[in-house]
């Protein structure tokens, strides 16, 4: 195992340029409205992708969504990713008129927080909730935010990378 | 439970049913009779979960017809049904489900576990967080069809050996039959189910501490569960 890494080390070394991200459409027409964001360059769709901060959340989704030159009217997803440090919810946009996507990653603070989107598009609901069922990220300003999938008393978040199904009234379910 | 023969043993009988028959009666058991009528008229309740319930629907439809077993009348409720085929992967959020139907459904009631899901957990029984690894930790099962899914011949022969099993029975031991047949969990006040008391029995047949050895630990002369790696480190080890 450590050969291993030593080896993947030395190959990094070889060339250990960092990754050129240039910055998109969205994101550089983002800056120029003095938000912070933060480029992550295309993913493998071809869809940019933008990380911003959860203060900022609700000011640049509102100008996405009602900025003519954005106008991004339907959400696609919400969804979380756990990177062991930290969380990461995942807000995919789609523009119908000018048939454009766009992806916006918010980390999840200390307690594992991040602003609801329900004020900007109502179709978040079931997605945070399920986010937060799954993943254990709480979206703040949520009108109901509890389980969607598990029953309402489980104990845990199961898509976390530390969960581990150890309640003792599934006794009966142990494998 | 033991079956007791239905047919008559005692001598005396034996020679007044020939007597009787000599003289053109016909004579039968209350048994035969009712069992006959019973095993021919096995009316079981629409549950059809995933995949399993449209190997079940095709089993019913005209290409494979069930109905040449009695058994055409799939009911939309557990009240009129005496078979519920459990077709299907049966998770945390459904199994209270089940359990309420079973415990609606008129004695004497009969379950067919269709589809791996259902047998042992199937293809989740190893790392899923929500499945239910095998629907007999909630009901007492009848018949087994393996299979993911099993075909459509598979179920109809599984309702064939149904139907030997209910002619087996005898309606001198309903009342019997009746206080073994329940749920082998409780519900509690929440979604999850409990277990049931004085059912450890049961629920240490599905455990499995001698094939996963360090997945338990012991604590005061009881195996409790420790030492337990989540997933992702499973994953990462391999």
């Amino acid at each position: 195992m450590s050969e291993e890494k030593q080896s993947e080390s030395k190959e990094a070394a070889k060339d250990d340029l960092p990754p050129v991200i240039e910055p998109g459409v969205y994101g550089e027409l983002l800056e120029k409205k003095k938000f912070k964001v933060q480029h992550l360059g295309m993913d493998a769709m071809g869809v940019e992708m933008i990380e911003v901060a959860a203060e900022s959340l609700l000011r640049v989704a509102e100008y996405l969504r009602d900025n003519k030159k954005c106008q991004f009217d339907l959400l696609v997803s919400v969804s979380g990713v756990d990177m062991v440090d930290y969380r990461l919810s995942v807000v995919h946009l789609y523009s119908l008129s000018s048939n454009e996507s766009l992806c916006i990653k918010v980390r999840a603070d200390e307690k594992e927080a991040v602003p609801s989107l329900m004020p900007i598009w109502p179709a978040v609901d079931w997605h945070e909730r399920e986010t937060y069922d799954l993943m254990g990220i709480i979206y703040e300003g949520h009108p109901d935010l509890r389980r969607i999938l598990m029953p309402t008393d489980w104990i845990g978040h199961p898509l976390r990378k530390d969960y581990v199904e150890n309640d003792p009234r599934l006794v009966w379910n142990r494998r | 439970m033991t079956i007791k023969q239905s047919k008559p043993q005692n001598q005396v009988l034996v020679s007044l049913q020939n007597m009787l028959e000599s003289a053109g009666v016909l004579t039968t058991t209350i048994d035969s009779v009712y069992n006959w009528a019973r095993s021919n008229s096995v009316w079981p309740m629409v549950f059809a979960t995933s995949c399993c319930g449209i190997e079940m629907m095709s089993a019913s439809a005209s290409d494979f017809d069930l109905a040449r077993f009695g058994s055409e009348v799939f009911r939309a409720t557990p009240r009129q049904s005496d078979l519920m085929i459990t077709a299907g992967t049966i998770t945390h959020k459904m199994a209270p489900a089940l359990v309420k139907l079973y415990e609606q459904m008129p004695e004497p009631k009969y379950v067919i576990a269709m589809g791996a899901c259902t047998v042992t957990g199937g293809m989740y029984e190893n790392d899923s967080y929500s499945v239910v690894r095998g629907v007999d930790r909630l009901v007492p099962v009848d018949v087994y069809v393996p299979g993911c899914p099993p075909r459509p011949e598979a179920l109809i022969d599984a309702l064939i050996q149904l139907q030997k099993k209910i002619r087996m029975e005898s309606i001198a031991h309903r009342r019997e039959r009746a206080l073994e047949h329940h749920p082998r969990v409780r519900l509690g006040d929440g979604d999850v189910l409990l277990p049931l008391e004085g059912y450890e029995e049961h629920i240490r047949w599905g455990v499995q501490e001698e094939a996963y050895p360090e997945n338990w630990i012991k604590e005061q002369g009881q195996l409790v569960r420790g030492n337990i790696k989540t997933r992702h480190e499973r994953r990462e080890t391999v």
